[in-house]
C-alpha cells in the first residue's frame, strides 16, 4: 500500500534548484546569461556548439538557439521571458522545438528562473527549473520510485514463500 | 521507450534526439489525459481486472479498454493473462525513464555552471589586463 502523505511530502524534489556563488559583479553575470556572444562560450557543453542564438530581451521576448552536435545534427530550444528585471532576475519558460523552431507539441514546458544576488563583489546566482503539468510529472515520479520498492517487497514475499515450502 | 542513451556527457543529446523525445512524448501524452492518470493511479495500489478499472472510474468497459490500449501501447502498463481474465499492472520502466531525464537537467545546470565559473576568470582576466594596459598609456 502507498503512503499517500510521503508522496506529497515529497513533491518538492521534482522542482530543483542549482546555486553556485561567483567572484563577479550581478551586472555582469546578467549579461552572460542574456548575450549570445557570451552565450556561446559556456551555454552548451563541449562537443556542442550554439550554431545560432538569437535573443529578444523583454517580457513576451523571444530566445532561440540552434545547438548543433558533433554528428553535425540541429536541436532548437525555444524560450520566451517572462521577467527580465536586469540585473537580479531573469525567468523564461522553454520547449523544444523542431529545425524550423515550431515547438514540439505535448512535450512538457519547463520555467526557469534565475536569481543574482550580489553581496560584497560576489554574485550568489540561484537556478530553478519547474516543469509544467508539475503535479503529474511528480507523481508518476514517485510512482516510479514506490513501484520499483513494491516489486522488491514482491520478489521478498515470493522468496520466503519459496524458502518455507522447502 | 525505444531509445536509452546513457547520462554524462551526451546529456543534451538526450534531451534533444528526437527519437528520444517522441518517446517522452507518447509517455507524457498517454499520462496526462486525467482518465488514464487516474488508472495510474488505480494500479499503483496494484495490479487490477479490467472489470475492476471500469468499476472504480465508473466507465463504460469499451472507455477503460480503449485507455488501457494507449496505456500498454506507451509500455506503461502491461497485461497479464490469468484465467479467462487480463490483469493490468504498472511497468517500473517509463517511470524510471522520467526520472533519469529529469536528473539530466539537474546535472545540466551543474556541469553550466562550471563552465560559467571558467568563462568569468577568463572574461575578467582580460578585462584585467586592458586596465592595466590603459593604465601603462596613461602613466
Amino acid at each position: 500500500m502507498v503512503d499517500y502523505h510521503s508522496l506529497i511530502s515529497r513533491v518538492g524534489e521534482q522542482t530543483f534548484v542549482v546555486e553556485r556563488q561567483f567572484t563577479a559583479p550581478h551586472a555582469l553575470l546578467f549579461q552572460v546569461f542574456t548575450q549570445p556572444e557570451h552565450l556561446k562560450r559556456w551555454w552548451v557543453p563541449q562537443p556542442y556548439t550554439i550554431s545560432a542564438c538569437i535573443i529578444d530581451l523583454r517580457p513576451g521576448g523571444i530566445w532561440y538557439s540552434a545547438l548543433r552536435s558533433p554528428e553535425d545534427q540541429e536541436h532548437w530550444a525555444r524560450s520566451v521571458y517572462r521577467e527580465v528585471m536586469p540585473p537580479e532576475k531573469l525567468a523564461y519558460t522553454t520547449t523544444f522545438a523542431d529545425e524550423y523552431a515550431h515547438p514540439i507539441e505535448g512535450m512538457p514546458e519547463h520555467l526557469t528562473t534565475v536569481i543574482f544576488m550580489e553581496e560584497d563583489g560576489k554574485t550568489r546566482v540561484t537556478a530553478r527549473v519547474e516543469f509544467s503539468s508539475a503535479e503529474t510529472l511528480k507523481i508518476a515520479v514517485d510512482l516510479g520510485m514506490l513501484q520499483g520498492i513494491t516489486m522488491t517487497w514482491d520478489y521478498l514475499v515470493e522468496y520466503v514463500q519459496e524458502l518455507q515450502t522447502k | 521507450m525505444a531509445t536509452t542513451i546513457p547520462l554524462g556527457e551526451y546529456s543534451l543529446k538526450r534531451m534533444f534526439l528526437l527519437a528520444y523525445i517522441y518517446d517522452m512524448e507518447t509517455l507524457w501524452s498517454a499520462l496526462t489525459a486525467p482518465h488514464r492518470f487516474r488508472i495510474v493511479e488505480l494500479l499503483r495500489d496494484g495490479p487490477l481486472t479490467v472489470g475492476e478499472i471500469t468499476e472504480r472510474l465508473g466507465l463504460q468497459q469499451p472507455q477503460a479498454s480503449k485507455h488501457l490500449k494507449v496505456l500498454s501501447e506507451a509500455a506503461i502498463v502491461e497485461a497479464q493473462p490469468q484465467a479467462n481474465r487480463r490483469i493490468y499492472q504498472l511497468r517500473r520502466e517509463p517511470f524510471q525513464e522520467l526520472e533519469t531525464w529529469l536528473q539530466s537537467f539537474r546535472r545540466l545546470w551543474e556541469e553550466r555552471f562550471d563552465r560559467l565559473d571558467d568563462y568569468l576568470l577568463e572574461l575578467q582576466a582580460a578585462e584585467q589586463q586592458t586596465c592595466n594596459q590603459s593604465e601603462e598609456n596613461n602613466g
